[in-house]
């Protein structure tokens, strides 16, 4: 519960920042791009137009891991913040080749941008 | 009979690096460019995705992205006194197929060569005299400068977003950079990569000896990076998949993933992949390139490509072969010491001592593709060759990559071979070892050259590339005195244990790998007897036929040659868009 507080406290600090710094958010988001497209079209990685909401694996077209296909995952600023942060723990055994963004604020940054593909 | 296709403007054999940058500077400025790959695309192919981007028996050892020797392979002779053999399967190096080429599989090694490299003969005989390069020994100044590249190298940097320390701004000697680079204008776009404990064991040791360690220049991006063309690099893993392998994450700086997507989106630009080029036609009457020949491997049927310029691009094997096969310029004859198409073939001089450390964890699992440090007082002519029997030197490093299970099984001296105390050593010894490596130059000898095999053919029906090569006298004193210099800092490094302190020597064996760096057999040059293209890259005995690779080096430095090469191919680049404008000798 603690940890969730935590989360969800910074999520809220971050949003109202994030509203006036999107060019911080699509920076921090630039390391997502080489892959992930935000036009709808898959590359290596699924697209993340309309990530948010979204469940995991569930891009039509693109070959998920079956790690990714059997995660059932709801794709919220929680479950993203969790992903990022490292993605062999929340879904082990997925292949996308990152290791998680280290720093808080950058990770919600890059929520905050995914936010806004809509 | 070849079916004729309409003629376009400028045709470039080969969809490598070279290609992807001539392209580049000729689409920037609306001139339409084609390029034929006799491979096909890497992206989202299982090469280039997970999880069968890992596997290392299909990309590493049995070479899924490299030439098809069953298809077209080498012979090789060690002399002329010998007779020459196919060679059935090659590992001493390995040209890439496909989107990217050899620039696609490559580690990212990327270096500037010492500012006297296109002068080497020159700065030889200036600083030992005349008499000091043998007479076998065919050295030749390049016909340009390291000034005149200088702007390309940073371009071509800034493209790729190398990952360095300076140690040479503008003349100004830079801590913690190499002492003995050219001058360069600017710090490197990228911080360097992470150091592995390797590298500092290698400071440590190479410091305390009074060396001056660097890292290597990197072409593996230590954060994700948009270069000025706003074509993105991922962040490297160092999942020790990266020479060999295309990159999962985007990470490798190749020209598949900066070049071609881009490219692919300008008008005026074409690529045909499975599209193997057969010959280069030469109208002799004319002097002129008028087109090539080529067959499209998916539906068997051999095309005429008539273009108004023709550049060769591909691999310093195939650039000298098909100038060979089109009867363009006169072959290399050694004994008369005439001719020019298939001289000045060199390769790499490579030696290594490995160390053994009990008590230090290396995890060579976990590494970059050209993460390393350097050591550059005994490479080239950074030392003094006066009291010395031979020229050239190596680079001494350590880069502890590519350490896959298969492929790294490092045991000290004495380890069985086979059995159960291999396998234990095998275990022991995996997460503690290293090797120091010397990278050496390699330079022309007289009987060192290709042309074309009289007896053996490829699948085409073409005669084969024969290499007539060995490690010659200079070479192997360079490699024994530089091993030796490699084997002092190995010492000072209070190793558990070494390996065998013991340089390069013949015969030519092409069942080691050693580095992909074959050099020269279109070199440029100058004098036209003595070179096949000028110093703008431009044939001699066709106004309209250019260039580029490593076939146009003159001889190879103690560095890998992926650097000077895409300079070179920037400027040709600019080069072409002027004589498109107003065609003539440049």
């Amino acid at each position: 519960m603690l940890a969730m507080a935590i989360i969800g406290g910074a999520i809220i600090a971050v949003a109202s920042s994030v509203a006036q710094n999107a060019p911080a958010a699509s920076a921090a988001f630039s390391q997502c791009a080489v892959c992930h497209s935000i036009d709808g079209s898959n590359g290596t990685g699924p697209t993340l137009l309309r990530l948010i909401g979204r469940k995991s694996g569930a891009v039509p077209g693109f070959r998920y891991s079956r790690a990714m296909k059997s995660a059932e995952i709801i794709w919220d600023e929680a479950t993203l913040d969790r992903y990022l942060t490292n993605p062999q723990e929340l879904v082990p055994g997925n292949i996308m080749p990152f290791s998680g963004v280290a720093q808080a604020q950058e990770r919600a940054d890059i929520i905050a941008y995914l936010r806004t593909l809509r | 009979m070849a079916k004729k296709l309409p003629k376009r403007s400028v045709v470039i054999v080969g969809g490598g690096l070279c290609a992807g940058l001539v392209a580049r500077q000729l689409t920037a400025k609306g001139i339409e460019v084609l390029v034929l790959e006799r491979g096909g695309d890497h992206a989202l192919g299982p090469e280039a995705t997970l999880p069968n981007q890992r596997d290392e028996l299909r990309w590493d050892r049995r070479q899924g992205l490299m030439q098809d020797w069953g298809r077209e392979t080498y012979a090789l002779r060690h002399s002329r006194a010998n007779e020459s053999l196919p060679i059935r399967w090659m590992e001493a190096f390995l040209p890439g197929i496909g989107v990217g080429g050899a620039a696609s599989h490559w580690n990212g090694a990327a270096w500037r060569w010492s500012e006297y490299d296109p002068v080497l003969r020159s700065r030889y005989e200036s600083r030992y005299g005349k008499a000091a390069i043998p007479t076998d020994m065919l050295l030749q100044d390049w016909g340009t400068t390291y000034g005149e590249l200088e702007p390309y190298h940073d371009l071509f940097e800034q493209l790729f977003g190398l990952a360095g320390k300076a140690g040479n701004i503008k003349g100004t000697i830079q801590p913690g950079g190499n002492p003995y680079e050219a001058p360069r204008r600017g710090e490197y776009p990228q911080k360097p990569l992470e150091m592995s404990e390797a590298d500092i064991i290698f400071q440590q040791a190479g410091e305390g000896l009074g060396f001056r360690p660097f890292p290597r220049p990197a072409a593996n991006s230590p954060q994700s990076y948009v270069n000025p063309d706003g074509q993105r690099l991922g962040q490297c893993q160092y999942c020790g998949h990266c020479e060999r392998f295309v990159c999962e994450a985007h990470a490798k700086a190749t020209p598949d993933t900066l070049l071609y997507p881009m490219l692919r989106k300008r008008s005026g630009f074409e690529i045909r992949t499975h599209a193997h080029v057969l010959k280069v036609g030469y109208d002799r009457r004319a002097k002129r390139a008028t087109g090539v020949c080529y067959l499209d491997l998916n539906s068997g049927v051999e095309y005429e490509q008539p273009a108004d310029i023709v550049v060769m691009a591909a691999f310093t094997m195939s650039n000298t072969r098909l100038l060979l096969l089109g009867g363009i310029g006169e072959p290399y004859d050694p004994a008369t010491r005439r001719g020019s198409v298939g001289k000045n073939f060199c390769y790499q001089t490579t030696s290594g001592v490995s160390v053994f450390f009990k008590n230090r964890w290396i995890n060579p699992f976990l590494a970059a593709g050209a993460s390393g440090t350097v050591i550059d007082e005994f490479n080239n002519d950074n030392f003094d060759h006066s009291a010395l029997p031979f020229l050239g030197g190596a680079s001494i490093s350590v880069g502890v990559t590519n350490g896959r299970p298969i492929r790294t099984r490092s045991t000290p001296p004495g380890t069985p071979r086979w059995g159960t105390a291999w396998k234990k050593a095998t275990a022991d010894w995996y997460a503690h070892s290293f090797s120091v490596d010397a990278q050496g130059s390699c330079y022309p000898h007289r009987e060192n050259f290709l042309d074309l095999d009289p007896d053996y053919a490829d699948a085409y029906g073409l005669p084969l590339l024969r290499m007539t090569f060995d490690f010659r006298e200079n070479e192997v004193r360079m490699s024994d005195w530089v091993t030796r210099k490699a084997g002092e800092i190995c010492k000072a490094m209070s190793p558990d244990s070494m390996g065998p302190v013991a340089g390069r020597a013949g015969p030519f064996d092409t069942r080691q790998y050693q580095t992909t760096h074959v050099t020269g057999g279109t070199v440029m040059g100058a004098e036209p007897t003595s070179s096949v293209v000028s110093p703008h890259l431009q044939h001699w005995d066709a106004e309209n036929l250019f260039v580029v690779g490593a076939s146009v080096y003159t001889h190879n430095s103690g560095y890998n040659p992926s650097g000077p090469l895409a300079a070179l191919a920037l400027r040709l680049g600019d080069d072409l868009v002027r004589y498109v404008e107003r065609p003539r000798m440049l």
